[in-house]
This record gives C-alpha cells, structure tokens and sequence, in this order.
C-alpha cells in the first residue's frame, strides 16, 4: 500500500454539534481521523491517488458507507480520463474491487458500482467476471447480489451461452437451490425464442431426473410448472409429465378420505400439489383436484389448509 | 406449547429503550448508516407495543432534523452523513406518527419531494442515492414517502408501477428487479408500491392466486417463514410474508398458531427483544417486524398495524388516498 502524505488536509470534525444525547458518540481515534480526512477532502471534491486510497481504506472498515462508493466513483471517473490506459486503469480498478468483493460477501453497493465500472469501461468482458462470480457463489450458493449482478451480465453481454451448463453445476452440487432453478428459467425465457422438441425433451428428462433424486424438492416442482407453462397451455401438458408425477402419490386417489393416521405416507406433496394444479384446469378431471387438495388439506400439507380449502372452494 | 409462550411486552419496551444509550461501543458508530431506520424501526415497535412514550418526542424530532441534508434536500441517517431514500422515508414516517410532519416547513418540504421524485430513473424504477442502485425497494421507499407527504403524482406513479409488475416472476414471486429471483422483502414492497398506488387491480385474479401460493408456501412446517424456497425461517420475514398476504385480502392461508410459537421463541427472556431465530442474537430490526406480524395476527391486543405502511393504522387513517380527488 502506498503512503500518502495528508498533512496538508485539515479534516472537518465529525462529530455533531448538537448537544443532544442522542447524537453524543464516542469513536475510534483512527476512525475519526479517517472521517474526518474523507469530509475534506469530498468538500474539496479532491480526485487525487491519495483520495482513492483514503476511500479504499475506509471501505476497508465500513464497506456499507455508500457516500464513499460516491466519491470513489468519481475519483475513477476523473483519473481514468487522465490515464494513458483507460483499459489498463480500470481492469486495475476491477482487480481491486475482487479483492474488496471476497472480503464482503453480504455487501451489495460492491455490485452497483460494479455495473457503473462495466458501463464506464471501453471494452468490458463477461470472461473476466466469470472467476469472480463463481468464487462468490461457490462460497454462497444463494447469494442473491451475485446471481442478480449474473443476469444483469447475461443482459448487458447479451451472452447465455455458459448460462444452461452452470445452473446444471450448481443444480448437482445442491438440488435444493431454487436461485440455480431460478437462473435455469431465467436462461429459457431470454435466450429461446424457439426451443427444438429435442431441447424440449432433453429439459424435461433433466427436471424429472432431478425429481426422481429428491420427490419432495419444492424447486424442480415450480420449475415443472413454469417451464410446462411456458411452452403449453394448462390443458396441454405432456402426458408423459402428469404420468411421472402420479408416480409419486401412491393410490392415495383411489383411498377413501378418513382420519390422517389411515392415509399412507406418500412421496411427494408437491407432487400431489402439482396433479391438483393439472386436474382442475379440466372439468373431467376436477373431482380428481378436490380430492387431492382435500388431502393436502388432511394429512399432506395441513400448515396450509386454508389454502387448500380456498382451492376447493374455487372449484366447486 | 404456544399456551406457555407469552409476548414480553415490557421486557421489549425495555429492550427498546436501552439501546439509546449504549453510544459507547465500537458496533454503534459502524451502524450510523442506519441510525434513523433504527429510530424508526424502535419507534414503531413501542408504538405496536403501546408504549410510544418511552422514546422522549421532543428529542427524536429534534434528532430527525439535524439528519437534514440541506445539499440535498433529504435526510441523511446521520448528522453530516449523505442524505438517501432510505432514511428520507424513515425521517417521513417518525414524523408522521408523531403528526410532526409541519416542523418540516413549505421550504425543506418542496425541496425533499423534488429530492424523491429527482431519484426516479427514465423505467420508473428509483435509485437509493446518486450513485444508482436500483431496486425495488425504492420504488417502494419513494412511493410510501410521497404517498405519507400527500404529493403523488401520475407522472410518478404511472412508470413506477410498470416497473414494478416488471418484476412479476412465473413462480408467483417478485425479485429485486426484472429477472431477479423472487424474495418476500421484494413480494412486500412490490405488493405496498401498487397498494399506494391504488393499482393492485393490475394484477389478474390468476397472478393473485399465484402470488398468495407463492407466499403462504413460505411457511415451514416448524412455523416459521423463509424469503426463498429452501432456506432457513427468519422472524423478519413475518412480516414481509404476512403484510403481502394482508394486502392482497389472503392473511389466513398462514397458520397463525404456529407462526406465534415461532415469533414468541424468538424473545430473548432476559433482556427482551426478538431474534431472526431460536437462539440468536436479538436486535431492533426483528424486534418490529416480529411485534409487527404478530399484530397482524390480532395477537393480544397490540396496537393495529398497517400492513401496507408498516405504521400504526391510527396514524395511516389519515394519510390522503391516491388517486385525490
Ligand atoms: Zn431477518
């Protein structure tokens, strides 16, 4: 880290004025230095080396400040224009913003001014975001900036073509994480303005394939449904879909409903869930729906009953 | 079990009042950025709790105003710190439930609704500060601030609301923008945006259905509440789940009885305040939002809450109704 000489700066004082007891704070010798060096120097609108290091040194302590994300951004703004190298100056910047980025995962200014870096930047890549992507979810699969910040790339690139192989990675690594289930929809309603029947096929196989692993999986359900429903209408589903999914329920429909402690354990509610969804579209299915969503309502599902009485009421 | 579980009330109002005057730690200037949310947030849970004598009036309305940010026209969260979207909306709402809104004057009023209206993006969206993030959450936070100023307009209103159903997902959520995936926080401030609004007619009678199984589906056999499919429950999420589900005329199809039990072993029995979960760490953020979906809930005659405001329905009664007339 380079050593800056600040002693020409007279910092202003941070704390309030008032006498208010809410307001009286005690801080840090090295915190209040730091403030009050940062207020002098945005009054000044200073867009020096040594500003930029300051900002990154407060980062450094309190990354969720965002007046400092501000002030950084136009520092980089500013010298980048003086640089012989915009390029090379804000790869540079991007480096540095990694470094920053692995050290706050929970911090989400790091992905706006991220985006602003893109915007600003004369030939940005996705391949360099990549690594930095995949270190962030490897560590939190569910990290909502970064998945958000991912689509915003896919977007901003126009480019998918990694998008279908890594929801798959992160589908086997953990079944369980609707963001990848999520990002999978994601990638079918904006890259495929048609899909193949063979595209077709190969997907549903992968969503029943999935589902076979764990029946009773909320996401790959949803996912079902929504991928069903946008390429068929309601009626329309593949037999072959509302065959598998009978697979999962046992002969619960052929059972007559008595008390909870008479019904067998099935495999899947979501699945019965599902079927309920399916059979209701269709008069001649519709007993078919009250009966499953009575038993949702009974043994499967009953945090949810009321739900489930709703949908029988609708039905009827 | 639930009948051996009670609501500490006096122990949270302590809890509450307490964190005033721990000043002296090295974790309370590091949270200055949120410093007024914090206020508001303790505000409305003794208010929820009946006790909103226990912060001094006088005091907190005073501390508001030294939070202006007279470059910008807003209010910061913070004496000399940057003014933000965030802290205006808190500013607006402590003032409002003090029916203090007039220590405002013509003049920093003018200047913080041309502050909230100057942060709408050309898709309607809103970003928090000039530096631009952009979510959701500020179409809410700029919607309910002018909503409460009484200054909404169709020019404001208009875009923000297809921003909003932009963010409508197939799974019956909404995320944080376009594409993003669905949250509860964001089913909330989605849901409240179109509430304000007065919009939520934009929706189809399918999409309400959806939206109220996407988000009743939230619910753990254990009986607390997720944000997402497969996470873990969190007591915030009481009321960003529950407040949907009031605002779209759905609040039953959560189990109330289990959903108590969660919130209540939450408390903190010694000090008071409310956890995300059994066991942790309590603070005032889940501290409101557990009191505040227990009100939902008609628990034990707290103080009605309004699920689009987050504000006690005695003040919210008498906020104008968009569109006016
Ligand atoms: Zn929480």
């Amino acid at each position: 880290m380079e050593e800056y000489d600040y002693s020409d700066v007279k910092p202003l004082p941070i704390e309030t004025d008032l006498q208010d007891e809410l307001c009286r704070i005690m801080y840090t010798e090295d915190y209040k230095r730091l403030m009050g060096l940062a207020r002098a120097l945005i009054s000044l609108n200073e867009l020096s080396p040594r500003a930029l290091q300051l900002t990154a040194e407060i980062i450094d302590v309190a990354p969720a400040f965002y007046t400092i994300w501000n002030y950084r951004f136009n520092i980089v703004r500013h010298m980048m224009s003086e640089s012989e190298d915009t390029v090379l100056y804000l790869n540079k910047e991007l480096d540095w913003l990694d470094e920053v980025t692995l050290n706050n995962p929970k911090n989400y200014q790091i992905w706006s001014y991220r985006q602003s870096l893109l915007k600003l930047h004369p030939s940005p890549s996705f391949k360099r975001e990549l690594p930095i992507l995949k270190l962030m979810i490897d560590d939190d699969s569910k990290n909502y900036h970064v998945w958000s910040y991912r689509k915003w790339c896919c977007l901003f690139f126009s480019d998918f073509q990694h998008e279908l192989a890594y929801a798959s990675d992160l589908i086997e690594t953990d079944i369980y994480n609707n963001s990848a289930w999520t990002h999978r929809m994601f990638y079918w309603v904006n890259a495929k303005d048609v899909i193949s029947k063979v595209e077709l096929a190969d997907e549903l196989q992968f969503i029943m394939d999935k589902i076979q692993l764990v029946p009773q999986n909320i996401s790959p359900w949803t996912y079902l449904r929504g991928f069903q429903e946008l390429f068929h209408d309601r009626l329309q589903w593949d037999s072959k879909v509302v065959d598998f999914a009978t697979t999962f329920i046992g002969d619960v429909l052929s059972l007559p409903i008595g008390s909870p402690e008479d019904l067998p354990e099935i495999e899947s509610s979501y699945a019965l869930e599902f079927l309920a969804y399916h059979w209701g579209a269709d008069p001649c299915t519709r007993d078919n729906a009250v009966k499953a969503y009575s038993l949702l309502a009974i043994k499967y599902d009953p945090i949810r009953k009321n739900l489930w009485h709703h949908k029988i009421n609708n039905l009827n | 079990m639930s009948g051996s579980l009670t609501l500490l009330k006096e122990k949270h109002i302590r809890y509450i009042e307490s964190l005033d005057t721990k000043k002296h730690n090295f974790e309370y200037w590091l949270t200055e950025h949120l410093r007024l949310n914090g206020i508001y947030w303790g505000l409305t849970a003794l208010c929820v709790l009946d006790s909103p004598e226990t912060f001094v009036k006088e005091e907190v309305i005073s501390f508001v105003l030294s939070c202006w940010d007279d470059k910008y026209g807003a209010f910061a969260p913070f004496p000399r710190h940057d003014a933000h979207l965030l802290t205006t909306l808190s500013a607006v709402q402590i003032l409002a439930t003090y029916d203090a809104l007039d220590v405002l004057g013509k003049d920093r009023k003018v200047r913080l609704i041309s502050f909230i209206r100057g942060n709408q993006l050309e898709d309607g969206s809103f970003q928090g500060d000039r530096f631009g993030e952009v979510d959701t959450r500020f179409v809410y936070t700029a919607l309910s601030a002018l909503s409460i100023l009484g200054e909404l307009t169709s020019e404001v209103v208009d875009p923000a609301v297809d921003f909003v159903l932009k963010c409508y997902n197939f799974d019956g959520g909404f995320g944080l923008c376009p594409n993003a995936e669905s949250h509860a926080a964001q089913a909330f401030t989605c849901l409240g945006a179109l509430a304000i609004a007065n919009k939520l007619d934009m929706l189809s009678d399918d999409q309400l259905e959806e939206i109220g199984w996407w988000l009743c589906e939230r619910q753990l056999p254990e009986g607390g509440l997720n944000g997402r499919p497969s996470k873990l429950p969190d007591v915030c999420y009481s009321w960003w789940v529950l407040s949907s589900l009031a605002i779209i005329g759905r609040l039953d199809w959560i189990n109330y009885e289990k959903l108590t039990e969660f919130i209540l072993k939450c408390q903190d029995e010694k000090k008071g305040g409310i956890s995300d979960r059994p066991e942790n760490e309590v603070d005032v953020f889940h501290t409101v939002f557990g009191v505040a979906g227990l009100s939902l809930m008609g628990y034990d005659n707290l103080v009605p809450i309004d699920p689009i405001y987050c504000m006690p329905k005695s003040v919210t009664s008498k906020f104008k109704k968009y569109p006016y007339k």
